[in-house]
């Protein structure tokens, strides 16, 4: 029995011993590993970091300068191109982009494409995003079909980039059927595209039936300022009871002058619910048109403290009415509530605003 | 009769050695979890741009809580290094709790405050708030003086004073890393289901600290402060990797801690006069929300965001480890229908059954063990040679996960620059078993004591403050 | 022209934009000092008065904004101009710079050549 313990112990310090030392190799090796990468990375920059800038601001031929990069240095190239990708505007970044598009870096991307692991795919599509041709679209929009949440998000987010408007239908239609992607996270990635969207998403109002979705649109049309959505936008205000929908309906009123939007706002400043006559005070402070200056006045003294507090921030400089109001307001030494916001707003505007 | 006792006392061995055996394959899984969380979580930032959201209309504003309470010493230049992170806009509301030192008026004199009016917002009941201040220079702070009523009522008056869609909550001397805004925000854009965040926090004792940024990560001087550095990855790498892919994060540290503000104040805020305020909320959050919207998660990104002083004195870190105990034991007894709970899925079927068989009764279990296991061996009860095999058992099991944890820090975010430092992180990973954590178990053990018979207090945490 | 002898410092955390201005700056012919961040920057720009700054505003351990506030309060050298490079965009912080007294702000991502004109058209002034 003894001699069992002891020869368990022998094993258990044997087993101790050989992880020890197994870590131990593991962590100076990944150290080693990444050391050299690093050395690597900066011997790369330090000898092709001025061949780079050179053809920037020169004539010469973009395939001229990839063809002598070495394949297995494009790891450090990629790496360090990112940086200007993402940092430059104009014609510096048209002449970087040249370096994908027309080169054999190109087909690199288009191929690795196809490539199992998924990080490499993730890579290439970040990079086809600088290649704005038909065929790239295409290929984008068929990995858009991949049931990966990464390469998903990582697509739609190229796709903007490219500005491909044309298949926003098709990447809400296939959001909607992934279920781990929510509101928030549809968003995210389609606020990346550009105004383009907005008549295709105007027209989707019409006929979409989640409310998730609608959100997600009347925010993206409030996000770009798109005006001609605005007889759409007014038929879910008034035909929807949603107070989600409500709520960022009106907020996108605020960015849109109009005699409808106005007449719209001036119904839902006295809504039931305090969370709408906020969103409503803040859109006509937004549009700041003085024919609802009473409507505003008046709601300084809406039982509701938050209503009262957004009240008191529009009124200061919306009109000279309403400003002498809140002055007055401020004034009043009687020390109720609309005074103590009144002047709260007024020290914390003017202290804020002086320089 | 001696016989039935030197049985149970038999038996009694067997179970702690079966409870050695438990927790280790526990960790061993949970190993393999965070192994793969932390691989899932690195892919998914590789080829994102953190900055986009300077170029976007559209973001999460964020309101920055900092409750103080006798700061005098650190705070001035804790504020000024969080009024430079790296956000597009932000609001920073520092909560002055009653101290009986100079804090406020170091705060009032350093940043020009003005005094305005005291909109009362009360969503949360709290203690009464004294005086709000805003400042010139900085458009963005805001003091709040306020009655003394704890750390919990300190945090709660910035609830109400803020305006922000997420609300952050951070020690006053907490360092924080410049971009994490941008990574705490980030989970919450990517899923409005998310109602809170954690982040990784790491030892800033001996790194060097420049105006409140750690400009250079180096090891502590103390060796109870080292030891404390590998005991923090061990515990976020593990811990909280591990338990995020079962949706089960029932730890934030309070030190840096994000919240949709929306959510805190439909749970009533923090709880006033409790002992770990910051675990319970994330309990309780867990316990209310996912009720309402089985949806709700609370998340964690391993990056390390923030770093923290830790304590370098047997007194103080007993003090500390006693608190957490309690705060543990505190946060599990009030929300224990969670136990066993289908409702709430893995969590309730099996986070929060760890939590309270291993870290509730675990430290009590183990104590008893140990005394339990002295004692037999001075009475020959059990073979000296039994008695080597459990102790080699269980320093076994600790041993190769303080190795694994230095393996995955170093797989991930490398924070330690120099090699020596790695050599040095792996001894310290090996000598951490043989006193150090037999050490903290004795204070959680005591903690626990404390708490079922009687001394329910708060310890209060001694502060050095940072140079500047 | 006595363009061939203007100097300029360059502050920004990120070395290969760092990089990048510096080629183009010193093709055109300037003098360029960089450095990673807006520590130590005050005691090189009282020893060694450049003509112009180009600061990124956010940076570690003394930012772009606080560095801007720091020069212009210093009367030796507050007649310096400050070009602000950032990636921030958003109104209030362009706004608060230009308040701070910057000579301009250009937005990330930007283009080197519009950084030059930009920096020409500033020390003519």
């Amino acid at each position: 029995m003894a001699t069992g313990y002891n020869f368990f112990i022998l094993i258990a310090l044997f087993i101790l011993l050989i992880f020890a030392y197994f870590f131990m190799t593991c962590v100076l090796t990944i150290r080693l590993i990444n050391h050299i990468r690093n050395k690597q990375q900066e011997k790369f920059i330090s000898k092709w970091q001025d061949h780079i800038f050179g053809y920037l601001y020169s004539n010469l031929n973009p395939q001229e300068l990839i063809s002598r990069i070495p394949k297995n240095k494009y790891k450090y190239l990629f790496s360090y191109l990112r940086t200007f990708l993402f940092n430059l505007k104009g014609d510096d970044l048209d002449r970087l982009k040249q370096l994908i598009t027309e080169t054999s870096l190109r087909e690199y991307f288009i191929n690795k494409l196809n490539k199992h692991s998924r990080k490499k795919q993730v890579e290439a599509i970040y990079f086809l995003r600088f290649i704005n041709t038909e065929e790239v679209v295409d290929l984008l929009v068929k990995t858009l079909k991949a049931p990966n949440e990464l390469i998903f998000r990582t697509t739609v987010e190229s796709l903007a980039y490219l500005s491909a408007y044309k298949n926003i239908n098709l990447i809400l239609d296939l959001s909607k059927k992934r279920k781990y992607l929510t509101k928030e996270s549809i968003l995210s990635m389609i606020i990346k595209f550009d105004q383009s969207i907005c008549p295709i998403l105007t027209k989707r109002l019409e006929t979409e039936k989640s409310t998730d979705i609608i959100l997600v649109i009347i925010t993206l049309l409030w996000h770009f300022k798109y005006a001609d959505a605005l007889k759409n936008i007014l038929n879910i205000l008034f035909y929807s009871g949603n107070k989600d929908l409500i709520i960022e309906s009106i907020r996108y009123l605020g960015e849109v002058e109009n005699l409808d939007s106005v007449n719209a706002l001036r119904f839902f400043l006295s809504h039931s619910k305090p969370e709408i006559r906020v969103a409503a005070i803040q859109a006509v402070g937004k549009i700041g048109d003085t024919s609802l200056e009473e409507n505003i006045i008046i709601k300084i003294l809406d039982p509701e403290l938050e209503v009262k507090i957004e009240a008191a921030k529009t009124m200061y400089k919306f009109s000279n009415k309403s400003e002498y109001k809140l002055l007055e307001y401020a004034n009043n030494p009687s020390g109720q509530i609309e005074s103590i916001i009144a002047k709260r707003i007024i020290m914390e505007k003017r202290i804020l605003e002086n320089d | 009769m001696i016989d039935i006792i030197r049985s149970i006392v038999q038996y009694f061995n067997y179970f702690i050695l079966l409870y050695f055996l438990a927790i280790g394959s526990i960790y061993i899984l949970l190993s393999f979890l965070s192994f793969y969380n932390l691989k899932r979580y690195l892919n998914n930032q590789a080829f994102k741009d953190l900055k986009d959201v300077f170029k976007l209309k559209k973001y999460k504003s964020i309101s920055l809580i900092v409750p103080a309470y006798n700061e005098e010493a650190g705070i001035y230049t804790s504020i000024l290094a969080l009024l430079q992170l790296e956000y597009p806009e932000y609001k920073i509301i520092v909560v002055n709790d009653g101290s009986k030192d100079q804090t406020l008026n170091i705060l009032k004199e350093k940043f020009d405050a003005v005094a305005v009016p005291y909109l009362p917002f009360d969503h949360i009941p709290t203690e009464k708030v004294n005086a709000v201040y805003i400042c010139k220079n900085h458009k963005n702070l805001v003091i709040v003086d306020k009655q003394n009523g704890g750390k919990a009522d300190a945090i709660n008056v910035g609830i109400n004073i803020s305006d922000g869609d997420l609300i952050i909550v951070v020690d006053a001397d907490s360092i924080i890393e410049r971009d994490s805004l941008l990574k705490m925000s980030y989970p919450f854009v990517e899923n409005e289901n998310v109602i809170a965040v954690g982040g990784t926090v790491r030892i800033a004792n001996g790194c060097q600290i420049n105006k409140g940024y750690v400009t250079s990560v180096d090891l502590p001087k103390s060796w109870l402060a080292k030891f404390q550095v590998v005991e923090y990855i061990r515990a976020f790498m593990f811990g909280r990797n591990g338990f995020q892919i079962m949706d089960g994060i029932l730890i934030i540290s309070g030190a840096f801690s994000c919240f949709k503000r929306s959510e805190l104040i439909k749970v009533n805020g923090f709880l006033k006069d409790c002992i770990g305020e910051d675990m319970e909320i994330i309990v309780r959050m867990h316990r209310l929300l996912r009720k309402e919207n089985p949806k709700a998660l609370i998340s964690f990104i391993p990056d390390p965001v923030c770093w923290t002083e830790a304590p370098e004195s047997t007194k103080i870190l007993s003090r500390q480890r006693k608190r957490w105990q309690k705060g543990t034991i505190v946060s599990l007894m009030l929300h224990k229908q969670l136990l066993f709970n289908p409702r709430y899925r893995l969590l309730g079927m099996i986070v929060f059954p760890y939590f309270v068989f291993f870290e509730m009764f675990g430290p009590v279990i183990e104590a008893i063990g140990y005394i339990i296991f002295f004692i037999s061996l001075i009475f020959g009860m059990v073979s000296l040679n039994f008695a080597l095999v459990l102790l080699s058992a269980a320093i076994l099991y600790g041993v190769v996960l303080s190795l694994l944890s230095v393996i995955l820090e170093e797989l991930t975010f490398r924070k330690y620059p120099r090699t020596l430092y790695l050599i040095e992180l792996f001894v310290i990973a090996v000598l951490e078993n043989f006193g150090y954590r037999q050490l903290t178990l004795w204070y959680r053990f005591i903690g626990s004591l404390e708490y079922f018979f009687g001394d329910r207090k708060w310890g209060h945490m001694e502060k050095k403050g940072f140079s500047s | 022209m006595t363009r061939k002898n203007k100097n300029i410092v360059i502050i920004e955390d990120d070395e290969g934009i760092t990089r990048l201005i510096k080629f183009k700056l010193v093709k055109e012919g300037y003098d360029v000092k960089s450095f990673l961040n807006g520590e130590k920057v005050i005691e090189y720009l009282i020893r060694d008065t450049p003509d112009l700054i180009i600061s990124d505003v956010m940076m570690p351990v003394i930012d772009g904004l606080t560095l801007l506030k720091e020069i212009k309060a210093n009367s030796r050298i507050s007649d310096i101009p400050v070009i602000m490079l950032s990636t921030h965009s958003h109104e209030s912080a362009i706004l608060e710079c230009l308040r701070a007294g910057a000579a301009d702000y250009i937005t990330k991502p930007f283009s080197t050549t519009e950084l030059l004109l930009r920096i020409q058209k500033t020390l003519l002034k």
